[in-house]
């Protein structure tokens, strides 16, 4: 399947994938990204599961075995990876977006921010 | 703290089931997390507010989305969610609209709340008290049956306990139920344990009592049916609560003997925590002892009694089987069944019946707050409708849909309700606890009173109503007035179009009717609160404390002993100080309820079979009592210490009874005698007449009175009378006087408990706690509606005569006098509040009465309330008018013509 055909991708989703992008993770890690790292949009509960249910069925991430999870001992988790798709998405993504930026530099609109 | 996941829990049920099967359990392990996580109740309010509605909206959209996948796999490739992404941008699109107006946006959102919370509140409480089934297994088939006495048979009893044989003769023949079970409350004296003697509420059940339940114990055993039968070794069973409290839990309980009434026990077993049935303090269960061969008498009715239904068998199966078995005792005792019946009602209501017309009441006036929320809303929803004409024809002529643009309103309308709902919920929980703290001990059940999976379903619920009530009739009137192509009229009209201003008096009406039964409600509620308040109880409660002593028979067998006793103990308490006046009596006022016992006349016939027999109240008390709790003489003379057992019998009568039994007369003199006394020393002449008291309630009529001297019982031919209440009259803090009344028995017996130590402000206090419960809430909510009804009212008005504006400018330019242009505004505003006022006064006249008959138990209408509730609700109105109507004449003809 062409990765062109999900573009141009909302950017939640680019949001997750790219977080996925460092390894797989559980919802509850991606709901809580490391502080300070990126001003991300914070993503709410139901968000948050809509677009992890999407990507599934459209086949860009998937799950991996339930394992456990050492900050919680009590519970199962599941865990969500990039698929191949998944990650060649993101990368046309990333490219398309490398492309828009490129053009706003030559239209002057993005300057290097003053310390 | 348990609300956060719990509304987590039932917002996640919004979910298609496909999704909510894989995803939801671990989404509220991840918001329990969360939870954890937050501390601070601010910022867990925050998750929540934040969280619900994203919660809600993602349901929505996946329904939307699921709904299209139809067969093909469940989520299907994304840009088919057409109407999802309509739905996310109408959302989007109304949540911007509103962003720029948070003032107006907040005032919404708070009203929607404040109604949304106060009838969740209410509800949470119906559901714990009224719909949750009893806390005992399948307490769904368990009746309770009551006997009755109609007329014919000489009383008016609609509810009264039963007779033994009664108990165990529908024991032996009904067919519908699978066990009928008897208990009667009791009080003992527990000695031992090393601690001071305690007098605790007690039952004395029959040995199927638990069985029937279907609650076994935690420890030991039950009652044998041989422990059942009377003069069987003693035993009793504990409840988890007591054995912690007294026993200190000793794991060797059962088996041990305890001094149960000075008689030595063996404790059986102990009870599941939790189990308290018959009631919350019961502490202690000791057998019954009916023996089925010789039950006792048919007349000596004292027994309160359950039954389970068996499986499979209605109600009305057993109510029929019920009336066959009454025809059969009627055959064969006509005298004990003519005119009395059994009757079965389901336990539940026999629980909880007598406060639903109150919570009822409550949850109808919470409705009322919501309905008064949706008029505002939907108020404020037209107004900005009409602002919005030209982008709506802006965007009809585009090619928006009729549809696009409702949905546009309602979109809004959902989101208001939304947040107006979360932040509801966060209310009911605070205001549940407000609501315990007014007075928990008036409602039955109310231990159990929590918020369970229903109430925010409730509230979702109650949410979504509003947004549809408040939503659609704005959005309808938007969208034709866009389609109707309103580019031209829109800013130009100098009067408002037609429709949309009938539309908008309906809603003043309406608003103006909703609060007119509200404050009528809360009006009658007060009124007759304060009247009841106002009830003289008969006696001077003030100053007035009570506490009970009782005197085993085993170490008091003989009268002369009982009577030594307590005279000693007044003798010496009357010269304590700090102790005005003292005496004894067998029953308190409003504390514990005198029984009825029937008498005869000296020198009348008795009265025949189907006539009223003659019975009154009978209090025995001692001399002094009158005096000391405040019973004013009226004729006559209450009892003298010479009123002894070697006297003649005497008796005091209350003046109820005298006007009834002997009207026009002067009772003095004249003899009567307890029924069935046959000694010949039993007739009392009457010495004295003293005043109605209020004994069962103030909103209840005094019952006919008949004190009969404690010293002089024996004289019946009966034992003497052991268990009294002491009264004291303080003239110092009531603390000291009992204090010097414990010190005082303590000396003359150490083994004595005294038990329901009572401030008779405090006995009074409770007695009027129910109809405080409900007329305070019901003031609330009615100040609450007023106030949010106020608000939409004169938003509404001013609005209505801010439109106006343009047209008063040409008047006046044209030189119309201001006078008129004001009576003409005032006018065309002040119409819809009359018809509101008529309708609110029509729907009053039921709701009220019904409220005072219902819930208060006092009758009337009185005018002045209706005139103070009319008169508030249109001054309110009145000043919503007069306001905008005098700014507007304020402007300048030219600025008022350049408004446009």
């Amino acid at each position: 399947m062409d990765p062109r055909t999900f573009l141009p991708l909302p950017p939640l989703d680019f949001q997750v994938l790219l977080d996925l992008a460092a390894g797989p993770k559980h919802a509850y890690g991606l709901a809580t990204p490391v502080e300070g790292t990126r001003d991300d949009v914070r993503l709410e509960l139901g968000s948050l599961y809509r677009i992890l249910a999407r990507l599934s069925s459209d086949g860009l991430i998937e799950e991996t075995e339930p394992r456990r999870d050492e900050s919680r001992p009590d519970a199962r988790r599941r865990y969500y990876q990039l698929t191949a798709l998944g990650r060649a998405v993101a990368g046309a993504e990333a490219r398309r977006l490398e492309g828009l930026i490129r053009t706003a530099r030559a239209q002057r609109l993005l300057v290097p921010r003053r310390k | 703290m348990r609300v956060g996941p719990l509304v987590v829990r039932a917002a996640l049920r919004a979910f298609p089931a496909p999704f909510r099967e894989k995803y939801a359990r671990e989404m509220l392990e991840d918001f329990e997390h969360h939870w954890r996580n937050t501390q601070r109740s601010r910022d867990r309010t925050w998750l929540l507010v934040r969280t619900v509605p994203n919660l809600l909206t993602s349901a929505i959209a996946e329904h939307r989305r699921s709904s299209f996948a139809g067969s093909a796999p469940m989520y299907p490739v994304r840009r088919e969610g057409r109407a999802m992404l309509h739905l996310t941008r109408d959302l989007r699109h109304a949540a911007r609209a509103l962003r720029g107006q948070p003032l107006l946006t907040s005032f919404l959102v708070m009203t929607l709340a404040v109604g949304i919370g106060a009838t969740t509140a209410v509800f949470t409480v119906v559901n714990s008290v009224l719909l949750e089934p009893l806390h005992l297994p399948q307490s769904g088939n368990l009746v309770a049956i009551w006997g009755r006495f109609d007329p014919e048979s000489g009383f008016n009893y609609p509810r009264f306990v039963l007779s033994a044989p009664e108990v165990v003769d529908y024991r032996r023949e009904t067919q519908t139920l699978g066990g009928v079970a008897a208990w009667q409350p009791i009080t003992v004296t527990v000695r031992g344990g090393g601690a001071e003697p305690d007098r605790v509420p007690a039952a004395a059940v029959t040995g199927n009592f638990f069985s029937l339940l279907r609650v076994s114990p935690e420890r030991g055993r039950t009652f044998t049916p041989d422990e059942d039968r009377p003069q069987h070794a003693r035993v009793a069973m504990l409840s988890a609560g007591y054995w912690r409290s007294r026993f200190g839990a000793d794991p060797d309980i059962v088996g041990r003997t305890v001094p149960l009434n000075g008689e030595e026990t063996t404790i059986v077993g102990v009870m599941p925590p939790g189990f308290t049935y018959p009631s919350t303090s019961t502490s202690i269960w000791i057998p019954l002892g009916i023996d089925p061969a010789s039950p006792g008498s048919r007349k000596s009715h004292s027994l309160r009694a359950i039954g389970r239904l068996r499986e499979g068998v209605s109600l009305q199966q057993a109510r029929a089987e019920l009336a066959t078995i009454m025809a059969g005792w009627k055959a064969r005792y006509p005298d004990v069944h003519t005119g009395h019946y059994l009757f079965i009602r389901p336990l539940l209501d026999d629980t909880v019946g007598s406060v639903r017309p109150a919570l009822l009441a409550l949850l109808v006036a919470t409705a009322f707050v919501v309905l008064i929320g949706c008029a505002n809303l939907a108020g404020v929803l037209m107004s900005r409708g009409e602002g919005r004409t030209r982008e709506m024809s802006i965007r009809a002529a585009l090619g928006a849909r009729r549809g696009e643009l409702i949905r546009l309103t309602l979109a809004e309308a959902g989101i208001l309700s939304l947040f107006g709902g979360t932040l509801g919920l966060l209310l009911a929980w605070i205001g549940v606890r407000g609501l315990l703290a007014v007075d928990p001990s008036s409602i039955p059940r109310s231990s159990e009173i929590a918020i369970d999976g229903r109430v925010p379903a409730f509230a979702l619920a109650i949410s979504m109503a509003t947004a549809g009530i408040s939503g659609v009739l704005p959005a309808l009137r938007g969208a034709a007035a866009a389609a109707r192509g309103t580019l031209r009229e829109s800013s130009h009209a100098t009067t408002a179009a037609g429709g949309r201003q009938r539309v908008r008096r309906a809603l003043v009406a309406a608003e103006v009717a909703l609060s007119v039964v509200l404050v009528l409600g809360a009006g009658v509620m007060l009124r007759g609160f304060n009247r009841l308040l106002a009830t003289d109880p008969g006696f001077r409660p003030a100053g007035l404390v009570t506490a009970s002593i009782a005197l085993p028979s085993r170490d008091y067998p003989a009268a002369e002993q009982v009577e030594a006793l307590y005279s000693s103990v007044l003798d010496r308490l009357r010269r304590a100080p700090g102790v005005a006046g003292a005496s004894a009596a067998s029953n308190v006022p409003l504390l514990n309820e005198a029984g009825v016992w029937d008498f005869e006349i000296e020198g009348r016939p008795a009265p025949p079979a189907g006539e009223m027999a003659w019975n009154a109240a009978a209090v025995i008390a001692r001399r002094d009592y009158a005096r000391t709790v405040g019973i004013p003489v009226e004729r006559g003379r209450f009892f003298r210490s010479q009123d002894d057992a070697r006297s003649m019998m005497v008796t005091v009568i209350s003046d109820t009874m005298a006007k009834r039994f002997f009207p026009g007369r002067n009772p003095i003199g004249h003899r009567i005698r307890v029924k069935g006394v046959t000694a010949p020393a039993g007739w009392m002449t009457i010495v004295g007449v003293i005043g109605d008291v209020h004994d069962v309630g103030l909103e209840a009529a005094p019952r006919p009175t008949y004190y009969i001297a404690q010293p002089q019982v024996p004289s019946m031919g009966e034992g003497p009378y052991r268990q009294m209440a002491i009264v004291i009259r303080v003239s110092g803090s009531p603390d000291a006087a009992i204090a010097a009344l414990r010190s005082v028995v303590h000396d003359l017996d150490p083994r004595l408990p005294l038990f329901d130590i009572e401030s008779m402000d405090a006995v009074l206090d409770q007695s009027v706690a129910r109809p405080r419960f409900t007329t305070t809430l019901l003031v609330v909510f009615a100040i609450v509606g007023i106030l949010l009804g106020a608000g939409g009212i004169y938003g509404v008005l001013a609005y209505t005569v801010a439109t106006r504006t343009p047209e008063i400018g040409i008047r006046r330019a044209l030189g119309a006098p201001a006078t008129r242009i004001l009576s003409d505004v005032m006018r065309g505003g002040l119409w819809p509040v009359c018809l509101g006022l008529a309708i609110g006064l029509l729907l009053s006249y039921w709701t009220s009465r019904a409220l005072a008959t219902e819930v208060l138990g006092v009758s009337g209408t009185d005018l002045t309330t209706y005139a103070v509730a009319v008169l508030a609700v249109f001054t309110v109105a009145l000043v919503s008018c007069a306001v905008p109507a005098a700014r507007a004449l304020r402007v300048s003809p030219l600025a008022a013509l350049r408004s446009e």
